[in-house]
């Protein structure tokens, strides 16, 4: 299979589970999740006329219906390579998740949208979008590039300029770092100088940790956003960056209903914001494209605040909703995809400890 | 062998991480709804209003029968106006469905606030909270909720606990009903075809319940359920009238869906009319 095919399809699966994603935003920001009261069908026709809530609900379905089919596809298509077992594995969860999903989607419609249900069909809808990234990284010029290498017999076999005891002890899976500069393969080789880490290395150790720690306060404070939107305490504290007119609310205000779960998403904000800095500045000592992704990663982190906010200010416009949840999307699956690269790099640890 | 564990390793856990992340996402939440009256999410709200008090000894006695209750001929009346500036009616446009668009053109007002020349209130319900004692079987006749020009008529209404609801749909466009109960089972309902009905009913009082249509995002109407047939909702001129109440002393409160509750206490003797005027001012 062309590898261009491969890596132009698996993003483009990416691109369409992003797109999913904001769709279901609509319908949540626009009220019209019950639009359509029945599952699977849509006033018991696959078609019913596009008006009103019905455009954001049913053509939410209509979108998933179709990202599904491209998941699906994407699974195929992966499964007639040879080897590549993790994207294969990956993919098929992604898969199996997105049916999930669409099943969560029906049960959330037919029990009337239960901030359960609907929470987790919004978390899960972020967990599809970040398997579907890392398939797409796997993908990637530079991860076929080491894949080649992976099962060629030339990389595989001990190096000759390295001592014969730890060219003996490598494995036949080089790294990042460890690509040769020539030899074997013809394609460019860009990781020479911008992704080139080792496990020796404190810092790198020290990156992957916070990345990691990071990306999962993003993806916990994702589900306390969406249980916060799904139980309609998007605006229990109306003001912004005060809570009331105060810093924190009174006794009073805190016990009214939705208070809490909102101030918790701010709390996990600013948990966010502080946990992303700290894996960006140990991102800024490692190689260029680390560094830059980090640097990214913060300009996300802070436009997602922004949007927060503008979203109170804006009495929840639907276009800054949307827009607060999508970037909330990116902020995670930037974190995701760091995660992997930095975890793949460190693969070298085994040929050079 | 390192690529080998990394694809071995990585994968499932982190999809397994992922999953379960997902799983636990679901554990959130309560069942809080914004688009609920403030008076019906209100926690620790008391006992529904006129609910027929538990005879002394009833939890022991689960087979004792609750008494009927009485009927008489006093009267309760009033009018229910608005107290400084008129705020503008907040308008919009139905362009979203052809059929809505061309059924009224233009801007149209929103219901949720109508103020008459002479102040009157539209729309408010009034209904005896506390006071009314023994049980009150549901009308036969049914109460009806119209969606016609892609409006519900009427807005605001009030129903006996138990009595039917038929839901009619006269517009040749689909709508959905949803209504938003706490204490009552919800529903939301198709109704894609013109001259459809549905009857469905609230069997525990509750005020107010919200219904709505998806489809139609302006389309809002409050139901309020009582247990007892005293209640009225006012006229587009404010006024309102609660007859065929027995002698007693009542609480009666007045609920707008924008301006809140208010309540009163009143004593009618076996055949009085009494006065119960009410004033509603902008956030209070």
């Amino acid at each position: 299979m062309p590898e261009a095919f491969l890596r132009i399809g698996t993003r483009t699966v990416a691109v369409c589970v992003f797109l999913l994603l904001i769709a279901g935003a609509l319908v949540t920001s626009t009220r019209s999740g019950l639009a359509v009261p029945d599952w699977p069908l849509s006033y018991g026709k696959v078609m019913p006329p596009m008006v009103g809530g019905i455009l954001f609900e049913h053509g939410h379905r209509l979108i998933a219906a179709a990202v599904s089919t491209l998941v699906g596809l994407e699974l195929g298509a992966l499964l007639l390579l040879k080897g590549r077992k993790t994207v294969k594995v990956l993919a098929t969860a992604a898969f199996a998740a997105i049916l999930l999903q669409a099943l969560l989607g029906g049960l959330t419609v037919l029990f009337l949208l239960p901030p359960a249900i609907s929470s987790a069909h919004a978390a899960l809808a972020e967990i599809v979008f970040a398997l579907t990234a890392v398939v797409a990284l796997m993908c990637s010029k530079t991860w076929m590039e080491i894949s080649k290498r992976e099962i060629s017999p030339k990389v595989g076999a001990p190096r000759a300029d390295l001592p014969r005891t730890e060219a003996a002890a490598r494995p036949n899976s080089p790294s990042f770092s460890e690509l040769p500069s020539s030899s074997s393969s013809s394609l460019p080789l860009p990781l020479e100088e911008d992704l080139r880490i080792s496990s020796k290395d404190d810092g790198a150790r020290r990156a992957l940790r916070w990345t990691v720690v990071a990306t999962a306060a993003v993806f916990l404070q994702i589900v306390v956003g969406a249980v916060m939107r799904h139980t309609g305490a998007g605006l229990a504290i109306p003001d912004f960056p005060t809570s009331f007119g105060r810093l924190f609310p009174s006794l009073e205000e805190f016990s009214r209903p939705g208070v809490f779960i909102h101030l918790a998403h701010r709390i996990g904000a600013v948990v966010v914001v502080v946990l992303v800095l700290r894996a960006a500045k140990s991102l800024s000592a490692l190689p260029a494209r680390f560094a830059t992704a980090g640097a990214a990663w913060v300009g996300l982190v802070c436009l997602q605040v922004f949007l927060g906010a503008a979203s109170i200010w804006s009495g929840k416009a639907v276009p800054l909703t949307v827009a607060h949840l999508a970037a909330g999307a990116l902020c995670w699956v930037t974190g995701v995809l760091i995660s992997v690269a930095l975890a793949a790099g460190f693969s070298d640890k085994l040929g050079r400890d | 062998m390192t690529g080998s564990i990394l694809r071995y390793r990585l994968a499932p856990l982190c999809a397994a991480v992922l999953l379960g992340a997902a799983a636990l996402a679901g554990c959130g939440g309560g069942d809080e709804d914004e688009d609920r009256p403030k008076s019906a999410r209100a926690k620790g709200a008391a006992p529904e209003a006129g609910a027929p008090a538990a005879p002394a000894g009833a939890a022991a006695s689960s087979a004792a029968a609750p008494a009927a209750g009485a009927t008489g001929n006093a009267t309760i009346t009033g009018k229910i106006v608005f107290d400084g500036p008129i705020p503008k009616p907040e308008k919009f446009k139905m362009t979203a469905d052809a059929f809505c668009a061309k059924a009224n053109p233009g801007e149209v007002a929103r219901q949720d606030i109508e103020i008459g020349p002479d102040r009157g209130l539209k729309d408010v319900f009034v209904y005896v909270k506390s006071g009314i004692t023994g049980t009150y079987p549901p009308p036969a006749t049914a109460a009806v909720i119209d969606q016609k020009g892609c409006m519900y008529h009427p807005h605001v209404f009030g129903v006996v606990a138990g009595q039917n609801i038929d839901i009619l749909n006269s517009d040749p466009t689909l709508h959905n009903i949803h209504s938003l109960p706490e204490k009552n089972e919800a529903f939301n309902l198709g109704m894609p075809v013109q001259g459809m009905k549905y009857t469905k009913k609230f069997d525990k009082p509750e005020v107010m319940i919200h219904i709505k249509c998806d489809v139609h995002g302006w389309m809002s109407a409050y139901c309020g359920v009582v247990a007892h047939p005293f209640f009225a909702v006012t006229a587009a001129d404010g006024t309102y009238t609660i007859k065929n109440l027995p002698a007693g002393t009542y609480t009666i409160e007045a609920w707008h869906e924008k301006f809140g509750t208010q309540t009163q206490q009143v004593t009618v003797g076996a055949t009085d009319t009494k006065t119960v005027p009410f004033t509603f001012k902008a956030g209070a």
